[in-house]
């Protein structure tokens, strides 16, 4: 007779990660409307908050609650095998295959957002610190940042769409997680170790002043 | 070889506009609308290569950017339908192909700022400043049609 272990509650995300999380829906909806309809402005500003948010990211990610940390979620080939074949991950957070999407779109959003400050478009708008580079090359850089958006839309759908499909196929609901840290689970391990609030909010400040610097700080 | 990134950038650019602008309109490879798309790129870079050469006072250049791009923009506008299809039309088509004769006026402008430009920079001696004053006056012909079919 099989025996089922009784689920408990227990904390999986802390706060700066779900912020972190949702900010970053907001900001790239905003890149891509204000791309849309040409509001530079904001875009800029949008561009600036996603590389102040991916800066933070890679440095939770590395100091941050365990949870957070890319060494705490990020197998290699063998260990998206084990996943893909029915072994529970290691991570209480990101599975493996969901942490090969983290890197792939912390990657493109940070190729976009760097590249979205040296670029021209030729016409109307060039970036902060396009100036610092020859026209020709920040214009081949436009070019490179407006097809690096389909790349980055075709990750996002990717990533909302297996997302429903853990919560529509998989009976896994990964949402409601992301929103209250906490998820049910019947593994029997211990909790994951959390760090301070103040700590990511310090990172954050940090890392929203070296965009800042780079954007208006540096002397032309 | 050159090992200088923007003079294999310009190299680059006059290439694109060179085969963009000479491919033959019932060529199967490329449509009206692809020649359309890649004229258009090439000539953003191909203006920017000219902005590089000119802040950097090396006008001989020059020449070959702007001579590629008033070859595009002397095709421009037979490269664009006269009416409407089936197929789905962009607003700014849409735009373009209502107030065709206003568009056709901004392609000249465009036409004769680039011929201007590259006849200038193909001239014995050229001159800074005044390549430097067609070169804006090119910019402005962009600019003004941007700003009618783009609405930007």
């Amino acid at each position: 007779m099989m025996t089922t272990r009784p689920q408990r509650t227990i904390r999986v995300w802390d706060i700066p990660t779900r912020v972190f999380h949702w900010c970053l829906p907001v900001a790239v909806i905003a890149l891509f409307v204000s791309a849309d309809t040409y509001a530079m402005e904001l875009h800029a500003l949008a561009g600036e908050a996603v590389l102040a948010l991916v800066l933070f990211r890679l440095v939770w990610g590395t100091i941050g609650s365990q949870t957070a940390r890319f060494r705490d979620f990020v197998v290699g080939p063998r260990g998206i095998a084990d996943y893909l074949a029915g072994h529970p991950p290691k991570s209480l957070g990101h599975n493996p295959v969901g942490a090969m999407m983290v890197l792939a779109l912390l990657g493109a959003l940070l190729v976009l957002a760097v590249s979205g400050l040296f670029a021209d478009d030729g016409i109307f708008y060039s970036g902060p610190l396009a100036g610092r580079i020859g026209n020709a090359l920040a214009v081949r850089i436009g070019e490179l940042h407006a097809t690096g958006a389909y790349v980055l839309a075709a990750l996002a759908g990717i990533h909302v769409l297996a997302t429903l499909w853990h919560l529509l196929l998989r009976k896994r609901n990964l949402i409601t997680p992301m929103l209250t840290g906490r998820i049910r689970t019947e593994r029997d391990v211990p909790p994951p170790a959390f760090v301070g609030l103040p700590l990511a909010c310090g990172i954050f400040t940090v890392a929203a002043g070296v965009v800042a610097l780079l954007v208006h700080g540096l002397p032309s | 070889m050159t090992q200088d990134p923007r003079a294999m950038l310009r190299t680059l650019s006059v290439f694109t506009l060179v085969a963009a602008s000479s491919l033959p309109a019932t060529s199967l490879a490329a449509s009206p609308k692809a020649e359309r798309i890649a004229g258009y790129k090439a000539s953003k870079l191909a203006d920017a290569t000219i902005k590089d050469a000119l802040q950097a006072g090396n006008v001989s250049a020059v020449s070959e950017p702007a001579e590629a791009m008033a070859a595009f923009a002397a095709r421009l506008t037979s490269l664009y339908p006269r009416e409407v299809g089936d197929a789905f039309v962009s607003p700014s088509m849409e735009a373009i192909l209502k107030n065709f004769p206003d568009f056709a006026q901004k392609a000249d402008a465009f036409a004769a700022s680039s011929r201007d430009l590259a006849d200038r920079a193909a001239a014995g001696s050229p001159d800074l400043v005044q390549m430097r004053a067609a070169l804006e006056n090119l910019q402005a012909s962009c600019l003004a049609c941007h700003r009618s079919y783009l609405g930007r």
